[in-house]
């Protein structure tokens, strides 16, 4: 074994107990970015993934600008449907209503969807809650969102009655309650059938297509193939769709990343701390070292050594435990309701990338923290070491 | 063996100029014990420094084992402390986290040779019985007596000792005194600084030294 490495183990298992407190230190500097990292993720993936599965699709073709809906929708949807690489594609109409159960009243927004369309363009039909969704051919039935239900005090059965601007009420059954995980169709909309909604509120034409790829990464491509290939310019990407709230939740990860930042920081200096300690206390045996034949070399490396050793079981630890503690909330998600009713279900994940990156910035950090005693170790001029003490 | 011509050591310390060695001229045969004696202050840690390359001298020449030393550079120095010298030093100067054996086969594994002579160095300065037993379980003597058998662990050319007996009872001291008899009537060179004269009349030449010279 060399010298270096023998004095490296032999004087930390001297002070294991100093050695430990630094582990520990490191330990947790790698536990909290893993597990903010991964929070970070769960909480990007329950907002944003929500609402591009349910609410935005992939791509969305909305009217052109001053348009009120896409004109020709129906040929518009045959041309997208055919499109290598889309999963599904689906006409949307939206509108404004009235609706008024036996105790309230107020104003909703209301989405006419095709169901069977649905069915590959979004994850809509799973989010059902209770009852039962909407058929293709159903009339007069309506999905209700977990929270709107709240605030309506209705539920699967219930009539309500809807009414489009000056026009008569029509009565409507509640068919189902969904639970999609988004404000937009939990709290502030009512689904019923695409032609439903056509004949309410005397629209002829789409109001927007939600559409869903095989690879959602490959937004942009798709977005510049779907302008080609329909001629209308306004093809939105869920990056573009999303964006306020993605960056919201991007905002959320900068900030606690810095907070991991202070922990890393923490970590060094809790390193360089204990081997500056540790120098400064065997000043004299350094000297004597240096002084029976040890290089300034010799003496760097234990130090180094020692940083090293105590950075990659910190960070070994940090990382097994980060991971447990990822593992564990994923089999206990964490729910949020922030909404009557709404469910948001928070799955902590984390990818290869993000651990390593974690790890080599927590080591490296460990390194610069213990270069500094170690050079002072090794600088350290043998008499006045021997004599000092 | 040693060989010292003109040596000089000026410390500055600020604007003042101590001269701690004022042109030392000695020579020291292989398989001499010699006593390097004088008053605190005298020089004779310095001159000792200076030989065990430790320090290095203002001015003047100085060759040892037949290679002129005060022209080396840090690293070549350091191998030839850890080759060719052997030291002992005034304080209990043993590494506590590593117990006699370790202490003892510490230079032989930082020269990369194999060390089963540290068994027979304990014994050869009569604490074998020790060799598990960490500094801190260890008398001040028994210390000083692993802190010799380290110093030969590498088989050194010369055996340099800072007032080994200093932090010693008197029967200690004679006992490592004794020790270093026995080393020399064997073919060691030793080189001991001390300032009582008791122990430097055991010696086979006293040097003695005042005001940083040779008188």
């Amino acid at each position: 074994m060399n010298a270096w490495l023998f004095l490296a183990i032999k004087d930390m298992s001297k002070r294991r107990r100093e050695t430990l407190m630094v582990i520990l230190a490191i330990t947790i500097g790698v536990v909290g970015p893993l597990f903010t990292t991964a929070l970070n993720n769960g909480m990007q993936d329950a907002f944003v993934g929500n609402t591009v599965n349910v609410y935005t699709g992939h791509l969305q073709i909305q009217p052109n600008t001053g348009d009120s809906e896409i004109s020709k929708s129906e040929s518009v949807l045959s041309k997208v449907t055919g499109i290598k690489g889309i999963v599904g594609a689906a006409p949307r109409m939206t509108g404004g209503v009235d609706i008024e159960s036996r105790t309230e009243k107020m104003g909703i927004a209301i989405f006419g969807v095709k169901p069977s369309l649905e069915e590959k363009a979004s994850t809509l039909s799973k989010t059902l809650e209770r009852g039962e969704f909407l058929d293709d051919k159903d009339k007069y039935e309506l999905l209700v969102g977990t929270s709107f239900a709240e605030v309506m005090k209705i539920d699967v059965g219930d009539r309500v009655l809807l009414t489009y601007q000056d026009g008569k009420p029509v009565e409507f059954r509640v068919k189902g309650i969904i639970s999609t995980g988004t404000f937009e169709l939990d709290r502030y909309a009512i689904i019923a059938t695409f032609d439903t909604v056509k004949e309410l509120i005397e629209k002829k034409e789409a109001t927007n297509i939600v559409i869903r790829l095989e690879k959602p990464e490959e937004s942009a491509n798709y977005k510049l193939i779907l302008q080609k290939e329909t001629t209308l310019p306004n093809v939105k990407t869920w990056q573009e769709l999303s964006a306020g709230m993605a960056g919201m939740i991007e905002t959320f990860g900068v900030i606690s990343m810095m907070t991991s930042g202070v922990s890393v920081f923490v970590a060094a200096i809790a390193i360089s701390l204990i081997i500056y300690t540790t120098v400064r206390n065997k000043i004299r045996q350094i000297g004597v070292l240096k002084a029976i034949g040890a290089r300034g070399e010799m003496i760097l490396r234990i130090y180094l050594a020692e940083a090293l050793f105590i950075g990659i079981i910190g960070t070994s630890l940090g990382t097994i435990i980060g991971l447990f503690l990822v593992h564990g909330m994923q089999q206990n998600p964490l729910i949020m309701t922030p909404e009557y009713g709404m469910k948001l279900i928070i799955m902590p994940r984390i990818s290869v990338n993000s651990i390593m990156a974690a790890d080599l910035s927590i080591l490296l950090t460990c390194i610069i923290g213990g270069i500094y005693p170690a050079i002072i170790a090794a600088r350290t001029n043998i008499i006045k070491a021997i004599w000092s003490g | 063996m040693i060989e010292i011509t003109n040596l000089k050591k000026i410390y500055s310390m600020g604007k003042i100029e101590v001269h701690a060695l004022r042109g030392i001229d000695i020579a020291i045969r292989r398989g001499e014990f010699v006593a390097l004696m004088g008053p605190s202050g005298s020089g004779k840690s310095t001159l000792l420094n200076m030989i065990g390359l430790l320090d290095t001298p203002t001015s003047g020449g100085m060759v040892v084992d037949g290679i002129e030393v005060s022209s080396l550079d840090e690293n070549s120095r350091a191998d030839f402390r850890l080759k060719k010298m052997g030291f002992v030093f005034q304080f209990f100067s043993l590494l506590m986290e590593l117990n006699s054996l370790e202490n003892v086969a510490l230079p032989m594994i930082m020269d990369k040779r194999k060390y089963d002579r540290a068994d027979s160095l304990l014994e050869l300065v009569g604490i074998g019985d020790r060799a598990a037993h960490y500094p801190s379980e260890l008398s001040g003597g028994q210390q000083q007596r692993v802190a010799i058998a380290r110093a030969l662990a590498n088989e050194p050319v010369i055996l340099l000792a800072d007032e080994p007996t200093a932090n010693l009872d008197t029967e200690s001291s004679n006992q490592i005194v004794e020790l270093f008899r026995e080393l020399n009537k064997k073919g060691q060179t030793i080189v001991m600084v001390t300032h009582e004269l008791e122990l430097g009349e055991k010696a086979d030449r006293i040097i003695r030294i005042k005001d940083g010279k040779v008188v």
